[in-house]
């Protein structure tokens, strides 16, 4: 099953290419420049890997994250950043990112970072979707 | 040495570190960038090389956005080696609208992430003697609290200006007062640059005279 990856840059022509390149490897790529406009998508559809830059304007990606960890808690999401820090990695794997990749990054490596949080992804939903079955088989009395 | 003088090396050191961690964040952009479109070449010869067909004005368009990064990492870098040599001379000939449009370039990222826009209006060249590396200190410093005071989606003008010996730096669009202490942190740093810092709140703008 193909990818549907979220792609969150600013840099344009950063986003066409990465977009393009991910695409070609069978992934269902949807970008965004605008942070804003993301995390409304975010909000509206699923996706099974969110690959968000750190530095943006209006919205920084620390403070994106922390929205779709608390709305889409399901969703993984890979932070990409040229501007790579220690620290900042740290605070974005204690708020729930799945990864950081430092710019410029390699494709593979992203690839092979993606279809990791598909995976994690689907086993998020399945327990989910069997805690809800549970749920309803204790409380019905068939 | 007394006690401030170590703060005060401090105070330019992390002013140093400030623009080239933003020097580097666009390099790496850039970089980013030139890695994606010419893996995207990589990829169409693969392709090529398994039968599809290449699409010549693709592949003129892919390496036309390459030179248009290698020509933005020239100008970062020209930047980079301009501020990087703003602290050869202690005193020296300084051309102040030069210096300042240097600061904006700089300060772009920063300017970006708060959504605000500069604008150096056209005018006269401002001359004079002065610490560059402090000057821009103090032009980026007071830009950045103002960026701050102008808000999202802000607009800050600066104009230059010279009369009577006395060169003028101006900068409005402010929208909230600017807190005292940042006041006083742009007084200091104004009297090591050489300057006067006046703040006017009714018209809500930034005033220095050199």
């Amino acid at each position: 099953m193909a990818e549907k990856v979220l792609l969150i840059d600013d840099e344009k022509e950063f986003v066409e290419g990465l977009a393009e390149r991910m695409e070609l490897r069978g992934m269902n790529v949807t970008a965004c420049t605008n942070p804003q406009e993301a995390l409304d998508k975010v909000d509206a559809e699923s996706f099974d890997a969110i690959v968000l830059d750190l530095q943006m304007p209006g919205i920084d990606g620390i403070e994106a994250l922390k929205h779709i960890k608390k709305t889409r808690p399901e969703m993984q999401v890979i932070l990409l950043s040229g501007h790579a820090t220690v620290e900042k990695g740290i605070e974005a794997m204690k708020l729930g990112a799945m990864d950081f990749v430092e710019k410029p990054a390699d494709i593979n490596v992203l690839t092979d970072k993606i279809k990791k949080a598909q995976a994690k992804k689907m086993i998020i939903v399945e327990e989910k979707t069997g805690e809800k079955v549970k749920d309803i088989l204790s409380h019905k009395g068939w | 040495m007394g006690a401030s003088a170590p703060q005060k090396d401090r105070d330019g050191l992390c002013f140093f570190g400030q623009i080239s961690a933003a020097i580097s964040h666009d390099l790496k952009n850039v970089l980013a960038i030139i890695n994606e479109d010419a893996g995207l070449l990589q990829d169409f010869s693969l392709m090529a090389a398994q039968g599809m067909e290449l699409d010549p004005p693709r592949l003129v368009k892919l390496a036309e956005k390459i030179q248009g990064q290698v020509k933005r990492g020239d100008g970062i870098i020209k930047n980079m080696n301009r501020f990087a040599h703003s602290v050869d001379l202690p005193v020296c000939d300084v051309n102040f609208r030069e210096l300042t449009g240097l600061v904006i370039s700089l300060l772009t990222r920063i300017a970006s992430r708060k959504c605000v826009t500069v604008t150096l209006k056209e005018g006269e060249q401002v001359n004079g003697k002065g610490d560059p590396f402090t000057i821009q200190m103090l032009i980026a410093k007071a830009l950045e609290y103002s960026m701050d005071s102008a808000g999202r989606d802000g607009e800050l003008d600066i104009e230059l200006s010279s009369a009577d010996g006395v060169n003028v730096l101006t900068i409005s669009g402010l929208s909230e007062a600017i807190p005292e202490e940042q006041l006083a942190e742009l007084e200091s740093i104004s009297v090591k640059a050489g300057g006067k810092p006046a703040y006017v709140p009714q018209d809500n703008i930034l005033i220095f005279k050199f």
